[in-house]
């Protein structure tokens, strides 16, 4: 089910009505209630995948129980193996399989032998890549004594399939997610009221922002070779703005809906185009991924005291990973590189833990902030045409052009609306920098009702609802 | 709970109100503003044309002949009402809302390979749904499949529904009286740019049943004594069979492979500005010579 469809509109309130009204008298009944409602949620796109996550969760159930009474190193470590086993399993069949295959060939290939491979037609199951690492985090925490295993089923079910971040997030920590299970929920007007609010501003985002970028995004790179420079530079920041969009509306929409049954999930995006440096920016952009792979990837690949080689080349082992995570593609990788060549640099030059919001005293930001922003925000965009791209030679080609540095303004003929995306793209920018200090932009006080109720206008006019688009991290 | 409850109720009732008011302010744009549509300028005019000729189709129309050109060598006086996208659903509501409001004693259809729909184009029902709300226009579209009754009554869906083309910047422009200068053209609009490939043009399907809908046409002509004529316009080295016209539809010209030269076609199924000045004298020659 999408979140901008009229089911979920129809879903939501339902859900909520039983949640507070039918089954509000204890834990266990609105426990059983979320885990039938997030099956529903992730049925209605195709119930046979409903298997993989109840493989999941028994499987990890187990393996967390098995952990608390099993002392021996040896065996715990087995135990620790079999989760990661089912659940990368399972992710690298629907996910990798004929990735890895395709390699296998080339490289054969490259030595002189050919052969044909069995492709596999296979459908990727929406969100598998977030629900299994929300699972492994489970058991590796349990594993490293960080978190008790839970006997209870149904609130590891509800843990494991919560259904507003199910599919695309944010990817959160048994440690903040579970216990949440165990407590008593109690309704909250105001926190329910910033739910709404948060649904709002991701709907803006996902409508307004990322559905409007992605016509003009599809057009630029499907006839790139035919575009101006000006076009292909325009194309790459439409794209950054669409994947932004959409992927920060979905985790505020997940993390509002959340809210409306008493749920806290983790901040997902804070402001990332405002970043000063790439440490900053990664603190900032898809934050529930890149602390889990900093937590359980990157702590364990770089060691207790790494040499500062050793660090470079962890850094790129994560980062190519968290590519490979995106996609089963070269293009992917390549991203996840040319990511790593971005943050590396940073490690050798010192430069400012920031802590603190850009610009957090004055309005305007500083000449050197606006740089340092301006760098990080352009070289981002670079860097994404590898993430768009459908091949590697594409990716290059459009590279290429866009160098050519040429101004051909006939291109607003031929593309009517080619230009139509940036004042939308300039009112995100502004109403985020006037917001920069909050959660999300209406998370205020000051005209609260006025400022929603214009946001809600902004969707009625500038939304796009040509066709229902489904969210882009879905395919991840 | 119930504040929450108010609040939600506030916001749900400012989304309505919201969708009343925005549906008002589009509908009177396209009802007022600058010509944005040939459906636009037809509902616009100051007097009750008549005519000797219209032309109608779809973009291969609409790219292809030059009114103005016929006036200056026979005298004669037409528009060319092509759209994009319109098929014979279209064409024939374009020819009873002209004939509310003028005469004409001659039409020429383009017909091609898309003969054979017999729906609304998905695209070419868009310029008219501003207009849903008219009986006539929308009884037109309900008799076939569609959300037509929902076009009508939920307000604005029509406009969030076919936003690219109906949205916000049309409503802009029609406001802000950027409007096509349909009148002076008489319905011509240019397409420039030059073929760049050499491949031919192939059709999805060939053309073997016939299409009741243009009967209807023949037939709603007839009543209205009105001449029909049917012609194919030019392609770049078309590769479909679409001989069947012939014997499907009376008085009908394929000028498909009339005109070979790759220099005036902007792709391979429409003619630039020089393509359709040359088409336009093919067309005179065809149609409005002494012979004739």
């Amino acid at each position: 089910m999408l979140f901008n469809s009229l089911d979920f509109a129809i879903f939501l309130p339902v859900v909520f009505i039983l949640y507070w009204f039918v089954f509000h008298k204890n834990i266990k009944s609105q426990n059983t209630l979320l885990v039938v409602a997030s099956y529903v949620f992730y049925g209605w796109w195709d119930w046979r995948f409903l298997f993989l996550i109840l493989l999941s969760t028994v499987v990890d159930y187990g393996v967390g129980l098995a952990l608390a009474r099993q002392q021996k190193k040896v065996r715990r470590k087995l135990l620790l193996l079999l989760s990661i086993l089912v659940n990368i399993g399972l992710l690298s069949f629907f996910k990798y399989y004929n990735f890895f295959l395709d390699s296998f060939v080339t490289t054969f290939s490259f030595f002189g032998n050919s052969f044909e491979a069995n492709r596999l037609s296979i459908i990727l199951p929406v969100g598998i890549s977030f629900y299994t690492f929300q699972t492994l985090s489970y058991t590796i925490d349990v594993y490293r004594e960080r978190l008790k295993p839970t006997t209870n089923f149904v609130a590891f079910m509800a843990f494991v399939s919560f259904f507003p971040q199910l599919v695309a997030g944010p990817i959160e920590r048994a440690k903040s997610l579970l216990p949440q299970f165990f407590r008593k929920r109690s309704f909250n007007t105001d926190n329910a009221i910033i739910g709404i609010k948060q649904i709002v501003w991701g709907l803006f985002k996902k409508l307004v922002i990322a559905d409007t970028c992605a016509q003009y995004v599809n057009d630029i790179f499907a006839n790139y070779q035919d575009v101006s420079s000006t076009t292909l530079v325009l194309g790459l920041i439409y794209f950054v703005f669409q994947v932004y969009g959409d992927f920060s509306g979905y985790s505020d929409i997940a993390i509002g809906t959340a809210r409306l049954f008493d749920f806290k999930l983790m901040v997902n995006f804070k402001y990332p185009f405002f970043s000063r440096s790439y440490r900053e920016f990664w603190q900032r952009w898809h934050i529930s991924l890149f602390s889990w792979f900093r937590d359980y990837v990157y702590a364990n690949v770089r060691g207790k005291r790494p040499s500062q080689l050793w660090r470079v080349i962890s850094i790129s082992i994560v980062f190519v990973l968290c590519g490979l995570w995106h996609g089963a593609t070269i293009n992917f990788m390549i991203w996840g590189f040319v990511c790593a060549l971005l943050y590396i640099p940073e490690l050798f030059i010192k430069t400012k833990t920031h802590t603190r919001v850009v610009a957090q005293k004055s309005f305007f930001p500083s000449l050197s902030e606006l740089l340092a922003m301006g760098y990080v925000f352009g070289t981002f965009c670079l860097g994404a045409v590898f993430f768009r791209a459908e091949t590697v030679s594409q990716a290059i080609a459009y590279l290429k052009r866009m160098g050519k540095f040429s101004h051909e303004f006939n291109l607003l003929g031929i593309y009517r609306y080619a230009y139509e995306a940036l004042p939308l793209v300039v009112l995100l920018v502004l109403i985020e920098w006037s917001g920069r200090k909050k959660e999300f932009p209406l998370y205020s006080e000051k005209m609260e009702l006025v400022k929603t109720i214009g946001v809600i206008m902004a969707i009625v006019i500038w939304g796009n609802f040509d066709e229902m688009k489904q969210f882009f991290y879905f395919q991840f | 709970m119930k504040r929450f409850l108010t609040y939600t109720c506030i916001l749900l009732s400012a989304l309505v109100l919201g969708a009343v008011v925005a549906d008002a302010v589009y509908t009177y744009s396209y009802h007022n503003g600058a010509h944005r549509s040939k459906i636009m300028w037809l509902r616009d005019f100051d007097h009750a044309p008549e005519l000797d000729f219209l032309v109608l189709g779809s973009s291969r129309t609409n790219y292809s002949i030059k009114p103005n050109i016929i006036a200056d060598r026979t005298g004669q006086q037409g528009y060319n009402l092509g759209m994009n996208s319109c098929s014979i659903v279209e064409i024939r509501l374009l020819l009873a809302e002209f004939l509310k409001r003028g005469t004409v004693n001659t039409v020429f259809v383009q017909v091609d390979d898309q003969y054979k729909q017999d729906y609304p184009d998905p695209i070419g029902e868009v310029a008219w749904m501003p207009f849903i709300r008219e009986d006539a226009i929308y009884e037109h579209f309900n008799a076939f499949e569609g959300p037509y009754a929902t076009y009508k009554w939920v307000p604005f869906y029509r406009y969030q529904k076919f936003g690219a083309r109906l949205g916000f910047r049309e409503v802009a422009s029609a406001m802000l009286g950027t409007g096509y200068d349909y009148a002076n053209t008489k319905g011509y609009m240019p397409r420039y740019g030059m073929l760049n490939e050499e491949k031919p043009f192939i059709p999805d399907v060939p053309i073997e049943t016939e299409n009741e809908l243009y009967e209807e046409l023949i037939a709603f002509c007839k009543t209205n004594s009105i001449e029909i004529h049917f012609f194919t316009a030019p392609y770049y080295k078309f590769k479909g069979d679409i001989g069947k016209l012939e014997t499907f539809l009376p008085n009908y010209t394929n000028f498909s492979d009339s005109i070979p030269i790759r220099k005036l076609f902007s792709d391979q199924t429409h003619l630039n500005d020089d393509g359709a000045k040359k088409f336009t004298e093919i067309f005179i020659e065809t149609y409005f010579s002494e012979s004739q």
